[in-house]
């Protein structure tokens, strides 16, 4: 039954296409006849005129008074109701609103509980989430009478009206981008000649759309009479209805083939989340924030389904098993599709032991395996199952979200911690480098967020033994197990499936379960035969198979030989779906080849796919279509496949991708193309990326399309590497010849080069050195210049320390891997490189001492050079031992995320291995002496120290090792001013010092207290000081935080409120976990806590926010009254005896008895 | 404050709307209904005015429009944080929970539940009120707030007579009054087309109730447009009812059509082939299931 007319419109309103209304300026009078606005308007400047058109305003007096006209105008909106045809319209979840009406009465009927309204009056706004269906862009062509800005208010003269037509014409040129071929644009109440925006200026922007996309409601017999209007329906660009679209909508609804307004159960249950007892209301604001970045489970989706019969149950099933790899079917999991493997059960248990824990989060719970196997299915059915229990709030964040947002999970979480203490769970679906989940992880935990993240990743084999809450997907079915409670699952969908699947599950590894939608016949009365013959193709294939020795089938396996067999010998479906993509369309020429308009754009889809990637429709429209429009769907619907699909994220921008990342990598091996071919489909969309902010779903998606193809790629940093070049140059392309100009993307532009640049060096054998390859040292230099032009764009303040600490991070890795190309042929010429590495890289950590990446390149750089030392003078050996020595005391170790601990005490055992080879002798330090003081006596003290690792130890000292700091500081101390000149012997300094007097290392527990004396806190003070006021230290967060500390105790308290107010504006944008934590109390100078007494001057209502005030000290401190066990105290009630803590937020008020109970 | 100054209250409202639109005869805000009878416990009070006030403002003050004018509170910033239009809000749900059995495993009539509890909590710290003294605040809060808001309603029709744009507001309200129709106004309706069909309806109540939910359902109680001739529309909806008696049942079922034509359940395909299949057996109602899937076969070429 092939469909030969177009889709109706009611099929297209189905809130997967994007649908865009304009609204003319005869909506307020299209049902009763009459604009009151207009009229009352008419009344008032044109002597009562009649209304009957807009422009009937330009001949009156409105425009003498602007300022005053418009404000009377826009008084009179509030008088009248917009038009009840409008609240069902309105009803529709539409993904935008153009008008050329300039009142504001049509917008209330717009706003709802679940849509805000953002309205956009000129070309300088330009969203970056334009479709979001819950926030309502509305376009007011003309402006409103609402606004005061001259480019926002609406023409009052005809003259006015002429400039504004250009305005007007520019914003509904962005609607061919906005609709899409996918979408729908509906026009009602439009006034044909009489409308400002007249049928001429209306007829480029239909005329831009494909057949059928446009749709005109209560269309006059004058309008189907204007010319442009007749040219447009003749080229089938418009369809006209004399029926209003309020009726279309009603009887469409009442047919059963739309929806106007949310589910019933969305509607009731929406945007809550109930916990235990208590409801939360998700205001809109939060609601539309959180969904760029994760899908809010709210409790819409613990609604119990509908019944269904035992076909649309199975029915049911296929579409779960077809659309979960996309986002979760949550209803498929209510009616319990989701197969549940045996790992799952471990999974669980550890999210629920750790929600349990009061702690905060800082290391995720990860789930490795390879694709295919279940992870999507088992992450959906772990947050369906918590949220189920109602004991904690879930956010679930899919495989394709490309712009998580660490601010927008945080907002989240504190809006549950201001109910009650819940820990939120975060299920990341995202395939990313498990990196990246550890540093969401912590950044949380820094800004003081219950939150544990539970992500998914490809299979890892390195992990180290100590990384913790690792859990691994196995490829195979238990046999014992898995693979009877798969059979009897599949037996609930149909009696005879069970049986019939046995015979694969045979042959078969848990690859099954993504084929087992192919293998599954549309209807249940299909079953036995279309099993047994997908059943014989599949033993045909393993036949083919097993005469087959093929390299890219990984692994001995049997089982997932047979896996790759069933896709990759074609099963039928993928056969045509090639055939078709080879036949259809005129040909065109890409990448040396001849290919069809169809091939290209299954390529364009596959590529991105197969690497787990959508592609933003825009920029997949842009590569497909070099002039004029293309009808994608046309051309999706020629090759007829349900392997492409495209999706809308929350936020209305649209998607287009493979079902399932292992079908997409099938397909682009079945297209015959290799990977320079891949590599093309690639270039051709990363050079058709267009911005309107670093944030853009573009720019992210080139990201992580460029992550994910290159060096550090979670599947396989190898396969492209011999691209990179190729790919930057395409970057350089995108920069120079279309202006997008983005810091993240030269980021990665520079590290393809660096890669590409390193790759080639290290393939460079002894005997074609002498040949060395200039094109290599060509590459380290554009990577470096790519980088420097990055440094001047980004904006040189406080708030962007991170990302610059970035930028000089790789720079240092391009002048660190040059050094290390160079210093094959000529080491006192790669000796300068090196230099530049190592101040480059300090000067990263001097921003963000917490990153690692930096004291990465120190050591990798520092071992090439030492190992060199044959070649280096003793002192320059010397110098650069103080320095990688100095590099290990300044790092932050304990806001290192777990894995970066490891490798950090890794490379330092490195160095430390080498350094003790080096045996640096007494006149290699004299020498250095000369030049470099500070280094030298640096190295002689460091000599001095008890145990090489003492710096970085957890263990109290003994008196012993006490004393042995003592004598460490004392030798610096002698030699101070030749010290107070050089931060990280400083530094050094004050760390021997602090292990002398307190046993323990900076910041190694909780509510500590120390016993300092007057004149220690002021030697402290000299010297974190000094330290500062270097280039090293200046943004040191540990020295501003005890900075502050020594203020505090040298009574200068105010001086103290203020670093720690400079210190928690900056912990906004730092991670560690230390942050929030109470590292030191005010203590006496025996080493005792402090106590306080004061009065309550204010506690916010839900009893986790309170404020004292201080007496002795005069000051107002926070505290948490439920931590108290006082959440109802009261304004003017005594708090009693307290502690004062000190996190890297500020000072905050305790109880004593958590000290106490620390003691005990 | 006693029912007599709420009636009184009532009473100046009617006579202001009456002044101030001269234009329509004797126009008042609310039609005839029963006066409000309290009863003695705090219970009883609060249920009596919940249902008084809903029969007030949706039913006798519907064809008026008094939606309309709660609207213009804001215009007038008579209702600056929205707690007048909330409590008329209210009204409808209160007189739902306490009505209807809410506590069933319904799911879907969760918003009612909870707006009824988030005010009764506020009032009460409560879910539900349980004690006299929870009856009594609420009473007491309700009917203060009905003071206030008939109150503001009065001011509103007096700033609406002061209101340069007077003229051109009436009319906008008459537009929005158009197609509201009254209790009465459905009653006589039904029992006319009733009569010309012969039918004899034991309960008009409960055939204007049916015929209230369907136009609720299809968003039609007022916005019905058929030409001009909104009466019309509802009589021929009135009519459609009236005919819709079962009739000899068609033999197929959805099954039926995913297993002769291989669709996928859900798909809407199937509605199509089965609306086909009504009309085939409308016209013959003798067809056995397997005729029928014949033509039906043989119709669509499949």
């Amino acid at each position: 039954m092939k469909q030969t007319s177009p889709d109706p419109l009611y099929s297209k309103l189905n809130r997967k296409n994007p649908a865009f209304l304009f609204l003319g300026q005869n909506y307020l009078s299209l049902d009763s006849g009459r604009d009151h606005f207009l009229a009352e308007i008419l009344r008032k400047y044109n002597n009562g005129e009649e209304p009957t058109d807009y422009k009937q305003i330009f001949l009156g007096e409105a425009h003498k008074s602007k300022e005053l006209t418009l404000a009377w105008m826009h008084e009179r909106c509030s008088r009248f109701s917009p038009p009840q045809w409008l609240e069902i319209v309105a009803k529709f979840p539409w993904n935008g609103v153009y008008t050329s009406a300039i009142d504001e009465i049509w917008t209330r009927a717009f706003r709802s509980e679940w849509r805000e309204i953002q309205p956009i009056y000129d070309l300088d706004f330009d969203p970056s989430e334009p479709r979001n269906r819950s926030r309502l862009h509305c376009t007011f062509l003309y402006g409103c009478v609402n606004q005061t800005e001259a480019n926002k208010t609406p023409p009052l003269k005809k003259l006015e009206l002429t400039r504004r037509n250009q305005v007007a014409t520019n914003l509904a040129s962005k609607l061919k981008e906005l609709i899409t071929p996918l979408g729908v644009f509906i026009i009602e109440g439009y006034a044909g000649e009489k409308d400002w925006f007249s049928p001429e200026s209306l007829y480029p922007v239909i005329d831009s759309l494909n057949p059928h996309q446009t749709h005109l409601f209560s269309a006059t017999q004058e309008l189907r009479n204007d010319e442009y209007i007749v040219e447009l329906v003749n080229n089938k660009k418009l369809v006209l209805y004399s029926d209003s679209l309020e009726n279309y909508l009603l009887n469409a609804e009442e047919s059963g083939l739309i929806q106007l307004g949310e589910s019933t159960a969305v509607e009731e249950y929406g945007h809550l989340i109930t916990l235990e007892n208590e409801s939360i209301d998700i205001p809109i604001s939060v609601w539309n924030q959180v969904s760029r970045s994760a899908t809010i489970l709210d409790d819409s989706i613990l609604v119990e389904p509908e019944y269904i019969s035992e076909d649309k149950r199975y029915s049911e099933f296929r579409q779960f098993l077809a659309e979960s790899s996309h986002s979760p079917i949550w209803s498929g999991y209510h009616r319990r599709f989701a197969f549940q493997r045996d790992f799952e059960v471990e999974l669980y248990n550890t999210v629920q032991k750790k929600l349990k824990s009061k702690d905060l989060h800082d290391n995720p719970v990860i789930i490795h395996g390879q694709s295919g196997i279940g992870k999507s299915i088992a992450l959906g059915h772990l947050a369906f199952l918590i949220r189920e229990e109602k004991k904690y709030p879930v956010l679930f964040i899919n495989s394709k979200s490309q712009n998580t947002q660490v601010l927008d999970i945080k907002i989240f979480c504190e809006l549950m911690e201001s109910y009650a203490p819940y820990t939120t769970l975060v299920v990341w679906d995202g395939m990313l480098d498990y990196e990246k989940y550890y540093q969401f992880s912590r950044k949380l935990a820094s800004l003081g967020k219950k939150a544990l993240i539970v992500g998914s990743c490809y299979k890892i084999n390195t992990f180290h033994e100590n990384v913790k809450d690792i859990i691994e997907v196995p490829s195979n079915f238990n046999k014992q197990s898995e693979e009877n409670k798969f059979l009897e699952f599949l037996g609930t969908f149909d009696d005879s499936l069970s049986e019939q699947a046995r015979k694969i599950i045979e042959k078969s590894d848990s690859k099954i379960l993504v084929s087992l939608y192919r293998l599954l016949p549309e209807t249940r009365t299909q079953i036995s035969q279309g099993l047994v013959q997908e059943i014989r193709y599949f033993e045909r294939g393993i036949n083919r198979q097993a005469s087959k020795t093929d390299k890219s089938k990984k692994g001995n396996n049997t089982n997932m030989a047979l896996a790759f067999a069933i896709l990759q010998d074609k099963p039928e479906w993928l056969e045509e779906m090639v055939e078709k993509a080879f036949s259809i369309d005129e040909k065109e020429n890409f990448s040396d080849e001849e290919i069809t308009k169809v091939q290209k754009l299954i390529g364009l889809i596959m590529i991105p796919s197969k690497l787990g990637l959508n592609v933003p429709l825009e920029i997949l429209m842009r590569s497909i279509t070099k002039e004029g429009t293309i009808d994608l769907i046309n051309l999706l619907n020629k090759i007829d496949t349900d392997i492409i699909q495209w999706y809308p994220d929350a936020t209305g921008n649209y998607q287009i991708g493979a079902r399932h990342s292992l079908e997409a990598e099938e397909i682009t091996k079945s297209l015959r193309g290799s990977i320079r071919a891949e590599v093309d489909y690639a270039k051709e969309l990363l050079i058709n990326v267009r911005s309107k902010g670093e944030w853009d779903t573009e720019i992210q998606f080139a990201v992580n399309f460029l992550k994910n193809m290159g060096p550090n790629s979670p599947i396989d940093p190898n396969y492209y590497a011999e691209y990179f070049q190729d790919i930057a140059k395409t970057l350089k392309q995108l920069r120079q010849e279309h202006s997008v100009i983005h810091v993240r993307l030269m980021l990665q532009e520079a590290m393809l080069l660096r890669e590409s640049a390193t790759k080639k060096s290290r393939n460079l054998t002894d005997s074609n050195i002498v040949n060395f390859d200039p094109q290599i040292e060509d590459m380290f230099n554009e990577g470096e210049l790519v980088i420097k032009q990055a440094l001047k764009l980004v904006e040189n303040n406080q708030g962007n320390k991170k990302i610059f600490s970035i930028l000089y991070s790789e720079l240092a890795s391009i002048l660190g891997a040059k050094f290390i190309h160079i210093l094959k042929q000529d080491v006192n010429n790669a000796i300068s490189y090196f230099e530049q590495a190592k101040e480059i890289a300090f000067k990263s950590l001097s921003l963000d001492s917490e990153e690692y990446h930096p004291l990465d390149v120190l050591s990798w750089t520092t071992e090439a050079l030492l190992k060199n030392k044959k070649m280096l003078s003793p002192e320059l050996i010397a110098e650069n031992t103080a320095d990688i020595l100095q590099a290990f005391t300044i790092a932050e170790v304990q806001n290192f995320d777990q894995l970066q601990q490891i490798k950090f005490h890794q490379r330092r055992a490195i160095i430390g291995d080498l350094i003790e080879k080096l045996e640096i002798s007494k006149d290699a330090i004299q020498s250095l002496m000369a030049i470099k003081p500070s280094a030298a006596h640096y190295l002689i003290a460091y000599k001095m120290l008890p145990k090489y690792d003492i710096l970085q130890s957890n263990l109290e000292l003994s008196l012993k090792q006490k004393s042995q700091c003592q004598q460490v500081f004392d030798y610096l101390y002698q030699h101070y001013e030749l010290i107070r000149q050089d931060g990280k012997t400083l530094y050094f300094l004050l760390r021997v010092w602090w292990l002398s007097k307190t046993g323990h290392n900076l910041f190694y527990h909780e509510r500590q207290t120390v016993p300092f004396h007057r004149k220690d806190w002021e030697l402290c003070l000299t010297i974190i000081e000094d330290a500062r006021n270097t280039q090293d230290l200046q943004y040191n967060s540990s020295l501003k935080y005890l900075l502050g500390l020594c203020y505090f105790h040298l009574d200068r308290v105010n001086e103290s409120l203020d670093v720690f107010n400079e210190l928690k504006e900056d912990s906004q944008k730092e991670s560690g976990s230390r942050r929030v934590i109470s590292s030191y109390l005010a203590s006496t100078s025996d080493g005792k806590p402090k106590q306080y007494n004061g009065e309550v001057v204010r506690r916010n209502d839900k009893g986790n926010k309170g404020q004292v005030y201080v007496k002795d000290l005069r000051i107002y401190v926070d505290f948490i009254p439920r931590i108290f066990n006082r959440p109802d105290i009261r304004k003017g009630e005594s708090l009693g005896q307290f502690h004062i803590a000190f996190n890297f937020r500020g000072p905050i008020a305790e109880p004593i008895s958590l000290y106490s109970n620390k003691r005990s | 404050m006693t029912y007599q100054d709420l009636e009184q209250l009532k009473q100046n409202i009617d006579t202001l709307a009456s002044q101030i639109n001269q234009q329509e005869s004797n126009f008042k805000i609310f039609e005839e209904m029963k006066t409000l009878s309290l009863g003695t416990s705090d219970e009883c009070q609060f249920l009596r005015l919940v249902s008084w006030l809903y029969s007030m403002y949706f039913e006798a003050g519907r064809k008026s429009g008094l939606k309309w004018l709660v609207d213009r509170l804001e215009t007038y910033n008579l209702d600056p944080d929205m707690r007048l239009k909330n409590y008329f809000e209210r009204i409808n749900p209160l007189r739902t929970f306490f009505q209807h059995n809410l506590q069933s495993g319904d799911d879907y009539n969760g918003k009612i539940k909870r707006t009824c509890r988030d005010w009764f909590k506020s009032l009460c710290g409560v879910d539900s009120p349980l004690e006299d003294h929870h009856w009594n605040t609420c009473f007491e809060v309700c009917l203060k707030e009905t003071f206030d808001f008939l109150d503001a309603i009065k001011q509103c029709l007096c700033e609406i007579d002061r209101d340069e744009s007077k003229d051109e507001m009436l009319k906008d309200w008459l537009s929005y009054r158009k197609g509201l129709f009254s209790v009465v106004d459905y009653n006589n309706l039904i029992r006319e087309v009733a009569s010309d069909l012969g039918f004899n309806i034991d309960s008009i109540k409960k055939f204007r109730n049916k015929l209230e939910d369907k136009l609720q359902s299809k968003r039609l109680t007022k916005i019905i447009r058929d030409g001009d001739n909104e009466t019309m529309t509802i009589k021929k909806i009135i009519t459609d009812m009236l005919l819709e008696e079962p009739t000899v049942l068609m033999p197929l079922t959805a099954s039926d059509v995913i297993e002769e034509f291989s669709i996928e359940a859900g798909n809407s395909k199937i509605f199509e082939i089965l609306k086909k299949g009504k009309i085939i057996f409308t016209d013959n109602p003798l067809l056995s299931r397997q005729q029928l899937l014949d033509k039906l076969k043989n119709e669509l070429q499949i």
